[in-house]
């Protein structure tokens, strides 16, 4: 079980709070909170031990393209990078509609 | 046999020596701790991924739960197949041995599902040692099952069918396989947004059928 932290410039505010996903093989949960215009930032728990680079690789992309002011919480149990960032695609949409 | 008949999550009964690991030899690519345990039960598990007319995908297990190796078969050196629902009636407990509480979990669900009329059965470790008759659950395994579920399954008896699994010893992750992709039950069941993550051979997508054609 490892455990990290990052974070990233937000600007916009978000409605809502959002839970998708489950913990299970293969797959995780993703919950997302709106926090204060400034900062956004994401605590990961992992299962799988030595993967923090391709989490941060996944997490830039993924902020690359989002700006939303939130924080972020995944528990993951080995999901692929492609299915994590359908998760944190599918958490912005919930949070959002 | 077509090619739909070999499944994800199904067992085979193989032979080392005809498994491929593409480009690099199998000795090059598998730890030797994972090949004499291989050599032990000769099992590999089906994983998702195009089954062609010679080749199936699978899944060699290591010793941690998250640790698999991928890898190709051919499918005339197929020594047997054994499919989850298989086994559904052989977990019971194995002799002289301890039963983990995956084991006892499954046979509450069992109970607990006794109407369900789709094709189900124990995957995960439970599967694999029900199979190979080799300890493979410890006390910490969570349960996992898989129900293929060719025609749709709709969201309310899902939830019905989650409401019967709620109670149990362990975690159990519920996997249903459609002619076209995988997803969790539990998503299914109770997913706020309509979409959810389908697991399909070209790797998962967001969507909200799971029975259409992709």
């Amino acid at each position: 079980m490892e455990q990290f932290e990052f974070k990233y410039p937000a600007k916009r505010k978000v409605l809502r709070r959002a839970h998708v996903g489950v913990v299970g093989s293969g797959d995780l949960e993703v919950l997302l909170e709106p926090t204060e215009i400034g900062a956004a930032s994401v605590l990961v728990r992992t299962s799988v031990d030595g993967f923090k680079d391709n989490w941060k690789a996944v997490l830039d992309r993924f902020f690359g393209q989002y700006d939303g002011a939130v924080h972020i919480e995944i528990n993951d149990a080995g999901a692929t990078p492609g299915a994590v960032y359908l998760r944190l695609q599918q958490a912005v949409e919930a949070s959002e509609s | 046999m077509n090619f739909r008949s070999i499944r994800p999550h199904y067992l085979l009964k193989i032979d080392t020596d005809s498994i491929s690991c593409g480009p690099n030899s199998f000795d090059v690519s598998i730890p030797a701790s994972v090949r004499r345990e291989l050599e032990e039960t000769n099992f590999v598990v089906v994983r998702r991924g195009v089954v062609t007319e010679n080749w199936v995908p699978i899944g060699i297990r290591g010793h941690q739960r998250s640790q698999r190796w991928a890898a190709w078969y051919p499918r005339y050196a197929i020594k047997g197949i054994v499919k989850p629902m298989d086994l559904l009636t052989q977990v019971d407990p194995l002799k002289d041995r301890e039963v983990s509480p995956a084991h006892r979990a499954f046979r509450s669900l069992r109970n607990a599902w006794q109407s369900l009329t789709y094709p189900w059965g124990p995957a995960g470790s439970l599967g694999f040692e029900v199979a190979t008759g080799k300890q493979t659950t410890t006390l910490r395994s969570d349960l996992d099952v898989v129900i293929y579920a060719d025609e749709p399954l709709s969201r309310r008896d899902a939830q019905r069918l989650l409401a019967a699994a709620d109670d149990l010893e362990v975690t159990v992750d519920i996997r249903v396989e459609t002619p076209t992709c995988g997803f969790s039950l539990t998503e299914y069941a109770t997913s706020p947004t309509k979409t959810i993550l389908l697991r399909t051979v070209d790797g998962p997508i967001l969507g909200d059928d799971p029975w259409k054609r992709l």
